[in-house]
């Protein structure tokens, strides 16, 4: 009976820390969904997850990054770019993922994608960051 | 009959109180033997842990947490270039920096419509766009091609193209093999 108990407590241990990792910063939304897609699986990097929180009609309200939520407006994005610069400082290896809902206007996406790069450059000149743009592959669920 | 008489033979002596009956015989017999038993347990390590509780909850844990993970889909991810807006970013003086290939994504009239900015034959769709792009990749097995898998190239979507059909163009040129794509500032 032991070694039965031994192996479900491992499993346990295993899958609450799975879920745990899974959960941090993931807004629930609807990613884009390019067919077939060329996307890669996330791998083991230590990632930032920048999540676009949809207002109005094809309009980004917010953005979050590590908890904290940045106004999509000038200010917003200085703060933004400030974060993710020290995040990137503190960890240069980090990738930079930016999650997007697929109806959101380009317009309103391109500044944080600016903000990324600026931040890179700010964090550590000689090496390029890593912008990974979220989506949704075709084998899993809506 | 005859058990008839034996119940009221039983009942009778009850009544009279002369003694137990033979299942009250029975009884003491089976107490005694539990306490005896209970005793040499005590003195003994028979001590048992009841697990079964312990099992119940532990597998309903398991159930709920194999169920949660499932629900949390993978996501997959496609690699964007930032070396374009870093400005400085891995620049060798030695080697000439290609201008880009611009790639622009327009919506007139709620259809997506790319644009490829050079002279090469338009497509229509990004499927269309990733095979033309495959076509023109540089390589051993292509060697009439126009560009190399490190050509950078800009994609440029429009103010109000839905990030959506970004994404596919975006999706197409790295399927066909291009590792230096970049997102370009909307005009």
């Amino acid at each position: 009976m032991t070694p039965l108990i031994d192996m479900a407590m491992l499993l346990i241990v295993f899958f609450v820390l799975v879920s745990q990792i899974g959960v941090t910063d993931r807004v629930k939304m609807k990613l884009p969904k390019p067919l077939p897609s060329a996307a890669v699986p996330p791998g083991r990097e230590a990632r930032g997850v920048i999540n676009a929180i949809v207002g109005e009609a094809g309009r980004v309200q917010a953005w979050r990054f590590a908890g904290s939520d940045y106004a999509a407006d000038a200010a917003g994005l200085r703060a933004l770019t400030e974060a993710v610069a020290a995040a990137l400082k503190a960890q240069p290896a980090l990738e930079v993922h930016l999650r997007a809902s697929s109806d959101v206007h380009y317009e309103s996406i391109a500044p944080v994608i600016e903000a990324v790069g600026r931040a890179a450059t700010l964090a550590n000149p000689q090496t390029p960051a890593k912008l990974r743009v979220a989506v949704q592959p075709e084998s899993s669920r809506g | 009959m005859a058990e008839a008489a034996h119940i009221v033979e039983a009942l009778a002596r009850l009544r009279q109180g002369d003694g137990p009956t033979p299942e009250q015989q029975d009884d003491a017999e089976l107490d005694r033997r539990l306490q005896a038993a209970r005793a040499k347990r005590r003195r003994g390590s028979g001590l048992q842990l009841n697990l079964t509780p312990m099992i119940d909850v532990t597998f309903l844990l398991l159930v709920f947490f194999v169920c949660t993970t499932k629900a949390l889909d993978k996501e997959g991810l496609l690699r964007a270039d930032l070396s374009e807006r870093g400005g400085i970013v891995g620049v060798d003086a030695l080697t000439l920096e290609e201008p880009p290939l611009r790639i622009e994504v327009r919506v007139a009239d709620g259809r997506t419509t790319l644009r490829v900015m050079a002279p090469l034959p338009q497509p229509a769709d990004a499927e269309q766009l990733g095979a033309l792009l495959a076509s023109k990749l540089y390589g051993p097995r292509n060697p009439g091609g126009l560009f190399a898998a490190d050509q950078p190239i800009e994609l440029a979507p429009s103010k109000d193209a839905p990030w959506e059909d970004a994404v596919a163009a975006f999706n197409a040129i790295t399927r066909a093999g291009y590792t230096r794509v970049s997102f370009a500032r909307p005009q």
